[in-house]
């Protein structure tokens, strides 16, 4: 089930919404829950049973954990904590990895004139388990380490791994940031207010402007060749799709969490105003770069063990994060790619020829790495990736039909939208500030902007968010 | 080491008290009123949402008779699947507002849907037709190679002495781009093909045809690809080798095929035994709104309620040329096999409402003076055909010295290519 859909929108809602203020305050996460378990388990049923696994194991570890601090057994705790990462892990890389790892040993073997694998087994990936399974083991490491205390009731954890707005796209949660609120938590009109303007934004992104440049960017993508301007047209598309996807889900995730009277934090700040690749991963996804740091960036010493040690650290931590996104080699060179602009930038320190040019070149340059990059996360492997970046910079052969393309994604609709996304991503203001202060012009454009994206989206097919496939 | 700050929470806001109660207020209502609007009296007597609903409730009773968790687990699935398009179709929502929307972005946008393009001047693409050609090569795609389900069945027919000669038929705007991008050779559209005084561009096609083409050529199969006769067919008559709103041919351009094909087919010098025989044939008028129009007004059915549309995308007129006493000759030496592009203007259903009695088997019948068996599916060119053909059972081939195999050439891209076991 996917927001931006009818059955979500008209059905879902509602119901979920009712069922939940009309359950007495001490039992809305039971609620809460059982909604969020109906929810995921929409798509794929025997799912479910692998999210309530992975829950009791963390839980359990959580426990165990808590019941052996302050003078117990380390072995205990550290058993435990092992435990759950191993879990979390085994279950990302298998129902991650495993078609991949086939995949890449029977390429390796074909080219090495050796007998490939002979496995049948095609594994299904679970909808958000990249998403769940990195929070779930948040909460053992910060119970472990000590930033959290562990829950006792088994409701109220489920509810934190499986909690329906973000369960499946994130943000994802550090237990921290709602430990409170799954005891105690506000409901208010103003929450709600400002829940029902983050959703109607977040709407209007995906359905009025992310579906419509994906329209072109699926195009140029799907052809076979490309005219250079229109390769760069596809990929500049490919980018707004991706950002207004992406940050579109979060704002809706956010916005339906306050009406349950959920606070989550902020997911993203305006990523393509960044000046450099390091602002844009402060900006870009920040629950996920948040977790990199504090779980993989920082425990390998981060930059505390000299220059070199932190150029490997910068490098390991996006190549792990590209394999996050997909199993797949684009996703390698993705990371890689942004592991290499984050070394450089790091060893380029703050060079004052850098600082003296101009804000507005720095922040084109950046935009201009960041589609490069974008070009390997979207293409389904290396040679299309390399074939389309071989068109945008005109050393392709276009064949005849790359005109037609053309004429195609230049239609007035494609290029005012995309026009609009433009001028949306760098001068608009971001969801978070504009809801900030609510005014009766902006409720009455939030509600305008919600019923423009209401009824076109009963003209659009199956709407999927980009990020569920991670 | 000391936490880093937490990200900001989303919780606080300035809001007045009477603002945040109508703006909340009215959020919800959007939602109940999109809701209860999904539920109104069905327009062109649709199913309520209600329907789907029951049928999900009552496969919800079937589940104890699963054979086990995982066939549970597939059933449930496809229910919620079912439950989730019975919803959307039903929705008296999307039947007012489709219709009307679609109108919009086709009629001043110029933009299609997932299935169709909008030409020019009232021009409509069937999608998958267009991106075969703008994709890239097929041949790229092992997993998808036609050529090895096609040699097979080269072989097969061999070994019972049939030849085997290949129809792709071209998409239209493989034909006439410039309906689609008038600027794709710098010339505005509308003047009929015969006033116009320009060279063809490079014939469109996927990247791989030639490759394709090549390889079936080698093995001893005949491809005869009618784009040339179609384009030649605009040119020296001034009418149209395809119709406006729908994806198929014109009863012109099939003709046209059809005698270049008949000419090919005497070409070949088979020992064709049985008798000639000739049809006469009556000229009638039939109009109809193209499938391409259909694909872009959803949902079905309700086109009388959104008489726009009909501006938009008028009927078109043809004139069929019937055959008097035409009919399918299961003993005929010649067996046609396809796909719509045979049906059509042979057989009328909803979705070819072209008139019967003037499609490719009658007028490949008329020029070539002969009996022709058809068996043709619509969408099944690359597989299923040939599957109904192996039903029929080993006396279907009996006697034949010709297959004509015509497949719409974007299943080449697209198709699921199988072998099939021949009797």
């Amino acid at each position: 089930m996917v927001f931006s859909s009818h059955l979500f929108c008209f059905y879902f809602l509602p119901l979920a919404l009712l069922f939940y203020y009309a359950t007495p305050a001490r039992w809305r996460n039971l609620t809460l829950t059982i909604l969020s378990y109906l929810f995921y388990g929409w798509a794929h049923p025997a799912f479910v049973f692998l999210m309530l696994f992975s829950t009791a194991v963390d839980y359990l570890c959580g426990l165990t954990i808590a019941r052996h601090a302050d003078g117990g057994s380390e072995r205990a705790r550290r058993a435990a904590l092992t435990v759950s990462m191993v879990t979390n892990l085994s279950l990302l890389g298998f129902f991650k990895y495993f078609n991949f790892g086939i995949d890449s040993a029977n390429a390796l073997a074909a080219a090495l004139g050796w007998g490939g694998l002979d496995v049948a087994l095609r594994v299904t990936l679970p909808l958000g388990i990249s998403f769940y399974t990195f929070q779930s083991m948040s909460y053992t490491i910060d119970v472990y380490r000590g930033r959290s205390a562990a829950l006792r009731d088994p409701v109220d954890f489920a509810c934190y791994v499986a909690m329906f707005p973000q369960l499946v796209a994130g943000p994802i949660l550090r237990f921290s940031e709602v430990a409170e609120q799954l005891r105690e938590r506000r409901h208010g009109f103003d929450r709600a207010a400002r829940g029902a303007a983050f959703f109607s934004l977040g709407m209007a992104k995906k359905i009025l402007l992310a579906n419509p440049c994906g329209k072109v960017a699926d195009l140029c993508w799907d052809a076979g060749s490309l005219h250079i301007l229109d390769a760069w047209y596809g990929a500049v598309a490919y980018a707004f799709q991706i950002y207004f996807d992406f940050s579109g889900y979060s704002d809706m995730a956010i916005g339906l969490a306050l009406f349950f009277g959920f606070a989550l934090p902020k997911n993203f700040d305006s990523p393509y105003r960044a000046r450099s690749i390091t602002e844009f991963w402060r900006r870009w996804h920040m629950s996920l770069s948040r977790w990199l740091r504090d779980y993989l960036y920082i425990p390998l010493g981060g930059n505390q063990r000299g220059p070199t040690r932190t150029y490997v650290n910068l490098f390991a931590v996006m190549l792990i994060g590209g394999l996050w996104h997909g199993a797949a080699w684009t996703f390698v060179v993705w990371g890689s790619f942004h592991g290499l602009l984050l070394m450089a930038e790091r060893a380029r320190g703050k060079e004052r020829a850098y600082g003296a040019v101009p804000p507005a070149l720095r922040l084109a340059w950046t935009f201009l790495l960041v589609v490069i990059s974008w070009v390997f996360f979207r293409a389904p492997d290396l040679a299309t990736a390399l074939r389309y970046l071989g068109d945008m910079i005109g050393i392709g052969s276009p064949q005849g039909a790359a005109g037609l393309v053309g004429e195609i994604i230049h239609r007035p609709y494609y290029l005012g939208t995309f026009a609009v996304a433009a001028v949306v991503v760098w001068t608009a203001p971001q969801t978070w500030d504009f809801s900030r202060r609510l005014t009766w012009p902006k409720a009455v454009y939030c509600l305008a902007v919600l019923f423009m994206a209401l009824v076109m989206m009963e003209t659009q097919g199956y709407n999927p968010f980009i990020y569920f496939i991670f | 080491m000391k936490p880093k700050p937490e990200l900001p929470a989303s919780g606080s806001t300035d809001v007045s008290r009477p603002l945040a109660h109508v703006f909340t207020a009215a959020w919800l209502l959007t939602f109940v009123a999109f809701s209860a609007a999904a539920w109104l009296p069905p327009l062109g007597g649709r199913d309520l949402p209600g329907e789907p609903l029951g049928i999900f409730f009552a496969a919800a009773s079937e589940l104890t008779a699963a054979e086990g968790p995982i066939d549970a687990n597939r059933r449930l699935e496809s229910m919620m699947d079912e439950l989730e398009n019975g919803l959307e179709n039903t929705s008296a929502l999307r039947a007012a507002t489709l219709p009307t929307l679609q109108w919009l972005l086709t009629g001043w946008c110029g933009v299609g849907n997932e299935q169709v393009y909008v030409g020019y001047r009232g021009w409509l693409f069937y999608r998958p037709g267009v991106d075969y050609m703008t994709g890239p090569p097929l041949l790229d795609r092992p997993e998808a190679d036609p050529r090895p389900a096609l040699l097979d069945f080269h072989q097969q027919l061999q070994r019972r002495g049939i030849e085997l000669l290949i129809l792709p038929v071209p998409s239209k705007a493989m034909v006439r781009p410039e309906r689609l991008a008038p600027l794709y050779d710098g010339r505005d559209d509308d003047a009929p093909p015969s006033h116009k005084t320009r060279s063809h561009p490079a014939r469109l096609h996927n990247p791989s045809f030639s490759e394709l083409q090549s390889t079936l050529e080698s093995a001893g199969t005949r491809v005869f690809d009618p784009g040339e006769t179609l384009s030649r067919y605009e040119e020296q008559s001034g009418e149209n080798a395809y119709l406006r709103t729908d994806s198929h041919w014109t009863p012109g351009g099939i003709d046209a095929v059809a005698h270049e094909l008949a000419t090919r087919i005497r070409g070949l010098d088979l020992p064709f035994e049985g008798p000639t025989q000739s049809w006469r044939r009556y000229s009638g008028e039939h109009r109809a709104r193209g499938d391409l129009v259909r694909m872009l007004f959803e949902p079905p059915g309700t086109l009388e309620l959104f008489p726009w549309w009909k501006k938009l995308y008028p009927k078109e007129s043809v004139r069929l040329e019937r055959l008097r006493g035409w009919a399918v000759d299961q003993q005929a030496e010649i067996l046609l096999l396809g796909d719509s592009f045979t049906n059509v203007f042979s057989v009328s259903d909803a979705s070819l409402p072209w008139g019967t009695g003037a499609g490719l088997a009658e007028q490949l019948s008329f020029h070539l003076e002969r009996g022709v068996d058809q068996i043709a599916i619509n969408n099944e060119s690359a597989t299923g055909v040939r599957q109904r053909l192996a039903l029929a059972g080993a006396s279907r081939l009996a006697g034949k010295k010709l297959v004509v195999y015509q497949i719409a050439v974007r299943e080449f891209a697209v198709g699921d290519w199988r072998r099939v076991e021949l009797p």
